[in-house]
């Protein structure tokens, strides 16, 4: 995101404005929330207690705490994408990530990804820590975004609100063990471990592998201190609602390539299960929700990213 | 016999939660609403109100939660 030039990075803001606007940006949150309220159980499975609604939703699903995490993530960035690139007519505009590990050692707020000419800054806690500053700031500072806001156990749509962050502070993040973004050792841990993923192909700690370490589940960290570390918004289900998502989400994508060339032996490979695992996850299964007739994208369609058309500068 | 339940009832901001426990079942209500939580095989609480984290114990999931969704609070 930061070796773009002042010109690309005004341009990207200015495109995720123009979709906010015309309503589009809204169907990502609703498809990111949709998707994680959509279960995907397999046999053996812990049962879900009675009148538990999101019991099995926290043990894996059809976007999150399986193998699909990272082919599922990839389309959502990719479609982003590909709007974007129409709204700034760039062709060849290709999605910034955000490196959070390189600013895991400065003080919460202080890499230039927050300033106001960006992503705008951290919330301010005497207004519940709403974002005053930068392009996406609230209403009552004097901008235009507003979020999606969904009911966590039902997604009956509530009132829209305002983009919340607490940088580095908030409960979800004070109440564990660590304090900090991921850091660069922590991504080097990761990046040893194989096989990609392993029965029950979840989020339980007992999975081993490269997906739920990445994910953030064991050990904890990665993905998901990412979305606390952030706070507010980043942390529902609705966390697109933050654009900071995107750029997280293409960084964890780009940590995915980092793996299959230097674990997988190259691009495209390493993926699991093929079959027999979760309905959803397995490499063939169609993705929630892209599996209608007239838009079906499989893991298979998304693991190799130069049959996609890009690479990272990283590969 | 049916083993008791024990209430503790609780605030966070003034938002008022309470916390049920029966046996090795424990239950969360925040301000009148339930929320689902998991015990995960880590014995670390999961909800689907913030499904990137986990909790040590339930009361401060609760506070996570009233921080998070300011709708619970009305």
């Amino acid at each position: 995101m930061l070796t773009l030039t002042t010109a690309q990075q005004t341009a990207f803001v200015n495109a995720l404005l123009s979709l906010k606007a015309k309503g589009k940006y809204d169907t990502y949150v609703t498809t990111h929330a949709s998707a994680m309220m959509h279960i995907t159980p397999a046999p053996g499975d812990p049962p879900a207690a009675p009148s538990d609604p999101t019991a099995q939703m926290m043990y894996r699903n059809a976007a999150s705490s399986g193998p699909a995490f990272f082919p599922w993530h990839r389309e959502l960035v990719l479609r982003l994408e590909k709007d974007l690139s129409v709204e700034m007519a760039e062709p060849d505009f290709a999605m910034p990530y955000w490196n959070w590990a390189a600013d895991s050692a400065l003080a919460p707020g202080a890499s230039p990804i927050w300033l106001p000419t960006l992503m705008g800054g951290d919330g301010d806690p005497t207004k519940s820590n709403q974002v005053t500053t930068g392009p996406f700031r609230s209403v009552a500072s004097g901008g235009t975004w507003t979020t999606v806001e969904l009911d966590p156990n039902t997604g009956t749509p509530l009132p829209a609100s305002f983009l919340r962050r607490t940088l580095g502070r908030g409960t979800s993040l004070l109440s564990g063990s660590i304090k900090t973004l991921p850091t660069p050792a922590n991504v080097t841990a990761t990046q040893a471990l194989t096989p990609y993923d392993t029965p029950d192909f979840s989020s339980s700690t007992k999975v081993t592998g490269f997906r739920n370490a990445v994910e953030g589940w064991n050990p904890y960290g990665m993905n998901n201190l990412v979305h606390v570390w952030v706070g507010g918004s980043m942390e529902p289900a609705t966390s697109p609602n933050d654009p900071v998502f995107f750029l997280h989400h293409c960084n964890v994508d780009r940590l995915w390539n980092l793996w299959q060339t230097a674990k997988a032996s190259g691009l495209g490979k390493g993926y699991v299960p093929v079959s027999g695992g979760p309905v959803g996850h397995n490499l063939t299964d169609a993705l929630f929700p892209w599996n209608t007739s007239a838009d079906t994208r499989t893991p298979a369609d998304l693991v190799n990213s130069l049959t996609l058309g890009y690479k990272y500068d990283t590969d | 016999m049916p083993e008791a339940t024990q209430r503790r009832t609780l605030r966070h901001g003034n938002v008022p939660f309470v916390i049920s426990t029966t046996g090795a079942t424990s239950a969360l209500t925040v301000n009148g609403n339930p929320i689902s939580v998991v015990k995960h095989d880590n014995n670390k609480y999961r909800t689907g109100y913030l499904p990137y984290a986990e909790f040590n114990d339930l009361e401060t999931l609760a506070h996570a939660v009233i921080d998070v969704h300011p709708s619970l609070r009305k």
